[in-house]
């Protein structure tokens, strides 16, 4: 029950911090819109940022869970991993339930270095690029770190694209300008 | 972010690069000298900026596909996609990041994606020695006098260009007249009939293609250089040539200097 209950508070919490912005959303609207009471609330969650930590930490894990089945799923060549892990990340971003990654949104909000919710968001974006050069690395790339960054580039910039403007078709130039880059690379 | 729409920064490409490829990647170290100017960073980041999307940016687009069709892109529209979404994602992580020589780094990739959408640059090169200018001359040759007895001086070294022009492009996707109008205003000029057109006012671009007619100079995007002509053209009518003074057929002059 009392995980349920914490599961619940913070669902309700992660939908409100996507669609209407995480400063713009008061601990007052949360419970108002799950219907407890605030006690209740400050019974999981010792603070908003606690809520906030645990919010991105959440993301981040449906995104990572989501990227690793892609990547096991094929049994695709290392060559190819690289693009199978691109081509995820864009279909992820093509999902019309897609608001922007969570920890992108948030480091424009929290934008002070001290911020913990700045730094956990920081560390969430980098854990995606690291990935790709890890990746990069792996297929045998020259400059695994160029590369890496290219492709965050790319995926930033289709996130945005798609954010504002859904459905825009930025998602499909994206695959296939990752699929350039990677085969410049080589 | 305005500022990526701006004749300014349109002029800014212009200016840039040899090639249309070229101008396509100064797009980004323009963006990127831009970015570091003093102050630019404070200012998007208080506005609104993040939500400014490029890809919505309709003038942005169609300033680059222009350039892109000069580039002769195999899909102009789509390259063009895809360079404004890199630019966004670089200005995203320039702000955020400014160490991380993201729109920099963008430019390198955008290197990469315009090699892939444009013919290679021999085909670039035979293509453009077949552009506007050699073919121009062919018409020109044919036609204007003042050409011939130019031509009849040094008539070697361009030669070469004629040749291929005449197989790689066909005379009639130009416009031989506007060509033809500029030389017809030159002569005037050089005569003292017409007033010569202010250069420094003039964009770039009218700059290049009116020397490039008049120094018969072969072109280095032909379809701008058209396009770039038919602006002065119609710049000079409009502003200079009321100041043209064609004096009487019969040898006299209209206006009596009387020494006072």
């Amino acid at each position: 029950m009392a995980t349920q209950m914490r599961e619940y508070i913070l669902g309700v919490a992660s939908e409100l911090f996507a669609t209407r912005g995480i400063n713009a959303t008061s601990v007052d609207t949360i419970v108002a819109e799950a219907g407890v009471a605030k006690v209740t609330l400050y019974k999981y969650f010792k603070s908003k940022e606690q809520l906030i930590l645990e919010y991105l930490r959440q993301y981040d894990d449906r995104l990572w869970k989501k990227l690793t089945e892609r990547m096991t799923a094929k049994d695709s060549s290392s060559s190819d991993k690289l693009l199978t892990l691109v081509n995820a990340v864009m279909d992820w971003i093509a999902d019309p339930e897609f608001k922007g990654f969570a920890f992108t949104n948030a480091t424009v909000e929290f934008p002070l270095d001290e911020n913990l919710v700045h730094q956990a968001s920081i560390e969430f974006a980098q854990s995606l690029r690291n990935t790709l050069g890890r990746i990069a690395e792996e297929s045998g790339i020259k400059n695994p770190d160029r590369i890496a960054l290219q492709l965050s580039l790319v995926i930033e910039g289709a996130a945005i694209t798609e954010r504002i403007s859904p459905g825009s078709g930025a998602v499909e130039n994206a695959k296939e300008m990752a699929r350039t880059l990677i085969e410049a690379a080589r | 972010m305005e500022l990526l729409e701006s004749p300014w920064f349109f002029r800014m490409v212009e200016q840039h690069g040899k090639t249309p490829a070229q101008r396509l990647i100064a797009v980004f170290s323009i963006t990127e000298t831009w970015m570091t100017a003093p102050g630019i960073r404070d200012r998007i980041l208080a506005s609104q900026a993040p939500s400014y999307l490029l890809y919505n940016c309709s003038e942005l687009k169609a300033f680059l596909t222009n350039i892109a069709v000069s580039a002769r892109a195999s899909n102009p529209a789509s390259l063009v996609n895809q360079l404004v979404i890199l630019l966004q994602g670089a200005i995203a992580e320039e702000i955020r990041n400014p160490e991380a020589r993201a729109i920099g780094e963008a430019g390198k990739a955008a290197r990469a994606i315009i090699d892939k959408a444009c013919p290679s640059k021999r085909n670039m090169l035979r293509l453009s020695v077949g552009g506007m200018a050699a073919a121009a001359l062919i018409t020109a040759i044919g036609l204007h006098p003042a050409v011939r007895a130019q031509w009849s001086v040094a008539p070697t070294q361009p030669m070469s260009h004629i040749v291929l022009a005449s197989a790689a492009r066909p005379a009639a996707s130009y416009n031989p007249d506007s060509v033809e109008a500029v030389l017809a205003l030159q002569e005037q000029i050089a005569k003292g009939v017409c007033p010569a057109p202010q250069l420094l006012a003039l964009p770039q671009g009218q700059v290049t293609a009116y020397m490039n007619v008049i120094h018969f100079r072969t072109p280095d995007d032909p379809v701008a250089d058209r396009e770039n002509i038919r602006a002065f053209l119609a710049w000079f009518e409009r502003t200079r040539s009321s100041e043209c003074y064609q004096p009487p057929s019969n040898g006299h002059t209209t206006v009596a200097w009387v020494a006072g």
